[in-house]
């Protein structure tokens, strides 16, 4: 009985030991790994707002499609959105203004070239801008799919919005 | 004392290389080494938490129960790999994205545990050490050859980069683009050099024991 006690403490005196150790690690790298995120978003964060400051948010929402959330030093929200398009995930940005679409950017989609591919044109991020909180967000035809679950996203980026007080 | 440490050093790179000898930790070595720099990032690493591990397994090994020797040396050993992961993270994030899930995969890397039972917790924290350097050189110098032989024959281009800045250190062309074997960049590669230089290690190990017995 004495000895398995002794056992329990050892192990249990080794895994404080380590877990102290890894505190101190963690507590050291912590805002670098933080800083080294954002410097690998931002490349895509700067084709919305070139000359943007970008602060990553932390939030919860229930839709599961929003990966990641920034906000930008000039009031607006950026919002990395994951859905499934018509044969792949569509990754993508949208920055939310007033209310209102205000940039829009494609980071990955594999579709169809010519249908599901559109949505990486600049005609659909023109089309998007502008798009308030309450309108249906516009779709391509021929395209309803991937840009039926693209505004699926927005519509729940519109909903986190307004719960993060973004205006 | 100091002859016995240099055998034991140099035993890890053909003799008792820890991949082509020992067969341990493969399954890293036939996923990471499409390309020089993942192979060099983690053969570093490897080596790097080798040596801290047996270090530290050495140093307890008077007051380890037997008993539960075996979590306390895992204990110990996630421990470094989860501070090292942080430290990659941290410093170098491009090696990071390209060794990815590998990198907390270390701590069930059988060459660490290994030599923490077989040598370390018998051995004093010098001549630990040093396994430690000799066996985590080994395999990294496994995981060059795999690399090097899979790179060139797969893409025709070997290159290095700096893993802390992603700057380009040198890139050769050494097989024109038309003429590369693809499948070396797969699993089938993988398996394929692994199994030419795993006999080839063999053949050599095998010629050198009859040579002595004679």
């Amino acid at each position: 009985m004495k000895r398995i006690i002794y056992l329990a403490c050892f192990l249990a005196a080794i895994s404080a030991i380590a877990g102290g150790i890894l505190a101190f690690v963690n507590d050291m790298t912590y805002e670098r790994i933080n800083e080294m995120a954002i410097a690998s978003e931002k490349e895509n964060l700067v084709k919305i707002y070139p000359s943007g400051a970008f602060e990553e948010v932390t939030f919860s929402e229930d839709s599961g499609l929003i990966e990641k959330v920034f906000k930008v030093d000039n009031g607006a929200y950026i919002y990395k959105i994951s859905v499934y398009g018509y044969k792949d995930y569509v990754s993508y940005l949208v920055a939310i203004k007033d209310d209102t679409i205000d940039g829009f950017a494609v980071i990955s989609v594999n579709d169809t070239p010519g249908y599901g591919m559109r949505i990486d044109e600049p005609e659909y991020a023109d089309l998007l801008k502008g798009t308030a909180v309450n309108e249906d967000v516009p779709l391509i035809s021929g395209v309803t799919i991937t840009t039926g679950n693209v505004a699926k996203g927005i519509t729940a980026a519109f909903t986190l919005n307004d719960s993060l007080g973004g205006n | 004392m100091a002859k016995e440490m240099w055998e034991n050093f140099k035993s890890g790179f053909v003799k008792e290389n820890p991949v082509f000898a020992l067969y341990l930790g493969i399954c890293s070595v036939l996923a990471i080494t499409t390309t020089l720099n993942n192979a060099l990032g983690m053969g570093i690493t490897v080596t790097i938490v080798l040596i801290l591990a047996n270090t530290i397994v050495s140093l307890l090994r008077k007051i380890t129960p037997n008993e539960i020797r075996i979590p306390v040396y895992i204990v110990i050993i996630s421990t470094l790999v989860k501070s090292s992961e942080l430290l990659i993270k941290a410093y170098a994030p491009t090696l990071d994205t390209a060794l990815g899930v590998f990198i907390p995969l270390i701590v069930v890397n059988c060459i660490i545990l290994g030599r923490a039972e077989a040598y370390a917790s018998k051995h004093s924290v010098i001549e630990s050490a040093v396994d430690g350097l000799g066996k985590g050189l080994g395999y990294t110098f496994g995981l060059i050859i795999m690399s090097v032989i899979r790179q060139v024959l797969g893409t025709g281009v070997l290159n290095l980069t700096n893993p802390f800045t992603g700057n380009m250190i040198f890139e050769i062309q050494i097989i024109p683009a038309d003429y590369v074997i693809s499948v070396f960049t797969q699993a089938v590669g993988a398996f394929l050099t692994f199994a030419l230089i795993a006999a080839a290690v063999s053949a050599l190990n095998a010629r050198k024991q009859t040579k002595g017995a004679k």
